[in-house]
C-alpha cells in the first residue's frame, strides 16, 4: 500500500478538487486592503534588532520608546512575496518522510499547537502534560500513515519553563525521523534547537541543506510582532530553518467581529512577518497559517471549532495560493472535552473545508477543549479521517472514462461486477476502514460493543507498545543531552 | 411618571444599555425631586443586576454589558450631583492587573479589566509581558486591595510564584490580596503559591474580588 507521503510527493502537481470561493478580482481588492493597512495602520514591533531589518529592507519606522510602529510601503511588501518560494521540501529526518510542498500536497499533523493538558492514555484522568507525553504523542505520530509531519502537540511541563521548548525538541527528534513543526520561545532558545538539528542533521551544512524542523512564531493581534516572535524568527532563520507565521486572532476581541475584517487583518500579520524573515535571508521558505477563530462575546471564551474558522482559513488560504505562497491551515480541533459527537462534527467541520481548498499543512488532530487538552483517541480517529478527506479531494480519474462506459455496456443491464476483471483490478483503491466501524451488528456486538473512540485508545496503546522509531545516529544523543544541558544551565544562571 | 414608573425606566434603560434614556430617567427624577440614592439603589443597580444575569445565562453579549455599565455611571452621576460627597458612591476597591512577564496572551486579562470597571473597580491595567517588579511596584504606589494576574502558559505560571515571594519581600503582602487565572491555571496551582483567589472566568474574578475587596 503506497504512503501518504508517495501519493502527496509523487503526483504531479494537478487539478484537484476543491473550493474556489473568491473571485480574482475579489483577492485583488482583499490584498490592495492589506496593503492599505500595512501602510496606514503599520505594524507595531518591539525588539530593536527587528525594528533595524525593518528600515534597512526599507520600511518607515517611528521609534516610540518601547516599540516601533513599523510602516511597509506596497512595493516591499510585494517584494517579499515574489522573494518566498512556494514549492519546496519538508525534509524528514528519514528522507523517504520528505514532503513536498506544492501546489495540490496536502498533508496533515497532531496537536493545534502545544496542549497543555492530556487525557492519560492509560488511565483516562485529564492531567497536565510532561516531557514524556509529548515522547509517546510524537511516536504515535511516527508511525501514523495519515500524518505527514509531526507538530509538537503537547508541552514538558514538568521541565524547567525557561527551556521546555529545548526539551520539547528533544522529546520530538528522539521519537519521529518525520519533519518537526514547533516553536522555540525566544531567540536563545532557537539557536540551541538549531545546535540540536544539526547534531542530528550531521553539520551545520547538512541542516541548511536539508531543514528538519521548522520554526513556528506567532505574530500577535492586532498587527504586532512582539520581542519573542521576532527573535526566534530571526535565531532560526540565520541557522538555516524555515518559518510558520502562526497568527490567531479572535473575532470580535483582537480582531474585526466580520469574516472579511479579520481575513484583511490576519493577511497584514503575516505579511508583516513575511516582509522581516524575507529581510533576513531572501528566499527563506515561509509558511503563513490560518488559526484566526472567534470570541464568543456571550461566553467570553475563544471556541475553536466553529464556521468562522474556516471561512478565514478559506479565503485566507486562496489569498496565499493567489500569492504563490504555501499555506497552513489550523483546523480538526474541538471544543468538546471528549472525543464524543462533538469532536467528530467539529473536527470535519474545519478540516473539510482547509482540504478542499487545498491547505498545503493542516493541523489540530487530536485537539480538544479549546485546543487546551490533547486526546490519543481523538487523535487516531482523525488521523484516520484525514486519509479519507485526502481521498476526497484527489477527485475523480476522468481518464478512465471510455474504459468504463465500454464496461457498463458489457456487463449490460442486470448484470454483476464482483468477478469482473476490471473491479478486480480496481477494489483496492476503494476506501478501507480500520477504526470507523462499519460491521455487520452481530460482529460488533460479538466484538464488544465497543465505540469508535474506545477502539482508538487501544489501538494507540497498541502502536505505543509496538513502534519503534528510527534510531539517531551513534554518539547523536549524548551530544543532545549535552547541548540541552548546557542551555538549560545558562537559562537558570541567567534567572538566579 | 409615578416614582414607581420611574424606577422601572430606569431599570429598563440600563438592560437596554440605552445612555441617552438613562440620563433622561435620572435627569427627570432631580427635576421631580425624588431620593437620588432611592433612584440609584432601586431603579438603576437592579438593572445592572439584571444585566448581570443575562450575561452570566449566556443572552447577553460583553459589548451590551459594557455600553449599559456606561448607561449606568452616566446617570449615576447626575443623580450624585445633588447628593453631599461623603453619600456618593466609593469604588469597589483598587486592582493591579497583568498579564505576566514572557506571556503576551491578553485577551481574557482585557476581559477581566472591563468586567471589573463595570462592577466599579478602579483597574491599574498594566498589559501583558508585564515584569514581576512593575506589579509590586504599582502595588506599592497605589495601595491597591487586590493585584490579578493572568498566565495563559506553563512557562509563565511560574511568576505568579514569584510574585507571592516578591510581594511578601516587599512587605506589602499583608495589605494586598492576590488573585490569579488564565488558561493553565487552576484552583489547586492557586493554593499550591498562596494565592488568595482563583478565578475561573472573568464573573467569576469580579466575584472573588468583591469578597477580596470587603474582606
Ligand atoms: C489566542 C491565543 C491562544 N493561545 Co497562545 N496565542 C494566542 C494569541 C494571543 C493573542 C493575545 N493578544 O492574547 C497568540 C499571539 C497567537 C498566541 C501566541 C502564543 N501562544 C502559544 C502557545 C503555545 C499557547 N497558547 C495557548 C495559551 C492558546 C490559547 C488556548 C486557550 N483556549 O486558552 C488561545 C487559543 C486562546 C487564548 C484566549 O485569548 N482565550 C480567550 C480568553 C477570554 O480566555 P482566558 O485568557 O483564559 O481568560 C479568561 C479566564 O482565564 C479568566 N482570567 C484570565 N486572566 C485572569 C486573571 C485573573 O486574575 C483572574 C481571572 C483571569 O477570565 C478570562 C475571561 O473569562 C495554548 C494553550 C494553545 C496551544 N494548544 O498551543 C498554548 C500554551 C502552551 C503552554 N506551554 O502553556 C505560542 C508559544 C504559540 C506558538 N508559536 O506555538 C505563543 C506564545 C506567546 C507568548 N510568549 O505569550
Amino acid at each position: 500500500m503506497p504512503s501518504s507521503e508517495s501519493h502527496d510527493t509523487d503526483r504531479p502537481s494537478s487539478p484537484r478538487w476543491g473550493i474556489k470561493a473568491l473571485e480574482r478580482a475579489e483577492l485583488e481588492a482583499l490584498h490592495q486592503a492589506t496593503l492599505h493597512v500595512l501602510w496606514h495602520a503599520g505594524v507595531k514591533v518591539e525588539d530593536p534588532p527587528a525594528v533595524d531589518i525593518f528600515e534597512a529592507a526599507g520600511a518607515t519606522i517611528e521609534r516610540r520608546g518601547t516599540h516601533a510602529l513599523v510602516r511597509l510601503p506596497a512595493s516591499l511588501v510585494e517584494e517579499s512575496i515574489r522573494s518566498a518560494p512556494g514549492t519546496f521540501t519538508l525534509h524528514g529526518r528519514d528522507p523517504k518522510h520528505n514532503f513536498l510542498v506544492r501546489p495540490g500536497a496536502t498533508g496533515f499533523t497532531a496537536g493545534y499547537g502545544e496542549h497543555v493538558m492530556v487525557i492519560d492514555i492509560h488511565t483516562g484522568e485529564v492531567r497536565p502534560t510532561v516531557k514524556q507525553d509529548l515522547a509517546d504523542i510524537t511516536r504515535i505520530q511516527d508511525n501514523l500513515e495519515h500524518v505527514s509531519f509531526a507538530e509538537r502537540a503537547a508541552c514538558s511541563g514538568d521541565q524547567y519553563p525557561a527551556v521546555q521548548a529545548v526539551h520539547n525538541y528533544d522529546a520530538m527528534v528522539r521519537n519521529t525521523s518525520k519533519h518537526v513543526f514547533l516553536s522555540a520561545g525566544g531567540g536563545d532558545n532557537a539557536k540551541a534547537i538549531v545546535a540540536m538539528a544539526e547534531a542530528v542533521a550531521g553539520g551545520r551544512e547538512k541542516l541548511r541543506e536539508r531543514p528538519i524542523v521548522t520554526c513556528l512564531v506567532s505574530p500577535t493581534s492586532p498587527l504586532s510582532l512582539v520581542t519573542e516572535c521576532t527573535s526566534s524568527m530571526i535565531a532560526a532563520i540565520e541557522g538555516g530553518l524555515n518559518v510558520v507565521f502562526h497568527a490567531m486572532s479572535l473575532s470580535g476581541a483582537s480582531s474585526p467581529a466580520t469574516p472579511v475584517g479579520v481575513v484583511v487583518q490576519h493577511n497584514a500579520e503575516v505579511l508583516s512577518a513575511l516582509v522581516l524573515a524575507q529581510a533576513v535571508r531572501k528566499g527563506v521558505p515561509c509558511i503563513p497559517a490560518f488559526n484566526s477563530t472567534m470570541m464568543d462575546l456571550r461566553r467570553s471564551v475563544a471556541p475553536i471549532g466553529v464556521p468562522e474558522l474556516a471561512l478565514h482559513g478559506v479565503a485566507g488560504i486562496q489569498l496565499m495560493q493567489y500569492y504563490d505562497l504555501p499555506t497552513w491551515a489550523g483546523a480538526c480541533a474541538s471544543d468538546s472535552k471528549i472525543p464524543d459527537a462533538q469532536q467528530g462534527y467539529d473536527f470535519t467541520l474545519t478540516a473539510m473545508p482547509a482540504a478542499l481548498v487545498g491547505a498545503n499543512v493542516i493541523y489540530g488532530i487530536g485537539a480538544l477543549e479549546s485546543v487546551i487538552t490533547f486526546d490519543y483517541a481523538a487523535m487516531i480517529m482523525g488521523a484516520e479521517q484525514a486519509g479519507r478527506i485526502k481521498r476526497i479531494v484527489q477527485g475523480i480519474d476522468l481518464s478512465g472514462l471510455d474504459e468504463a462506459v465500454a464496461l457498463i455496456e458489457e456487463v449490460g443491464p442486470g448484470g454483476e461486477y464482483i468477478t469482473h476483471d476490471h473491479t478486480f483490478a480496481h477494489m483496492r483503491e476503494l476506501s478501507s476502514s480500520s477504526i470507523f466501524d462499519r460491521k455487520a451488528r452481530e460482529l460488533w456486538e460479538r466484538d464488544g460493543s465497543k465505540s469508535a473512540a474506545d477502539r482508538a485508545y487501544v489501538e494507540a496503546r497498541r502502536i505505543l507498545a509496538s513502534h519503534e522509531p528510527a534510531p539517531l545516529d551513534d554518539g547523536v544523543t549524548e551530544k543532545l543531552d549535552a547541548i540541552l544541558a548546557a542551555r538549560e544551565a545558562e537559562a537558570r544562571a541567567a534567572t538566579a | 411618571m409615578t416614582e414607581q414608573e420611574l424606577l422601572s425606566a430606569a431599570t429598563e434603560a440600563v438592560v437596554a444599555a440605552n445612555e441617552e434614556k438613562a440620563c433622561e430617567v435620572a435627569r427627570e427624577a432631580v427635576s421631580l425631586g425624588l431620593d437620588p440614592l432611592r433612584v440609584i439603589n432601586e431603579g438603576f443597580t437592579p438593572g445592572m443586576r439584571e444585566v448581570g444575569d443575562l450575561f452570566e445565562r449566556g443572552t447577553m453579549f460583553l459589548p451590551e454589558v459594557i455600553l449599559a455599565s456606561e448607561a449606568m455611571v452616566a446617570a449615576v452621576a447626575i443623580l450624585e450631583e445633588s447628593l453631599p460627597a461623603d453619600q456618593r458612591e466609593k469604588t469597589a476597591g483598587s486592582v493591579v492587573l497583568g498579564t505576566i512577564e514572557g506571556d503576551v496572551h491578553d485577551i481574557g486579562k482585557g476581559i477581566v479589566a472591563t468586567l471589573l470597571r463595570v462592577y466599579g473597580f478602579e483597574v491599574h491595567d498594566l498589559g501583558r509581558d508585564v515584569p514581576l517588579t512593575s506589579f509590586v511596584e504599582k502595588v506599592a504606589e497605589t495601595g491597591a486591595d487586590l493585584v490579578g494576574t493572568s498566565a495563559l502558559m506553563t512557562t509563565t505560571m511560574v511568576g505568579q510564584k514569584a510574585l507571592e515571594k516578591m510581594l511578601k519581600e516587599a512587605g506589602l503582602r499583608d495589605q494586598v490580596k492576590t488573585m490569579v487565572g488564565g488558561a493553565v491555571v487552576t484552583q489547586y496551582w492557586a493554593d499550591k503559591i498562596g494565592a488568595d483567589a482563583y478565578a475561573e472566568n472573568a464573573q467569576e474574578a469580579v466575584a472573588k474580588a468583591l469578597e477580596l475587596a470587603q474582606g
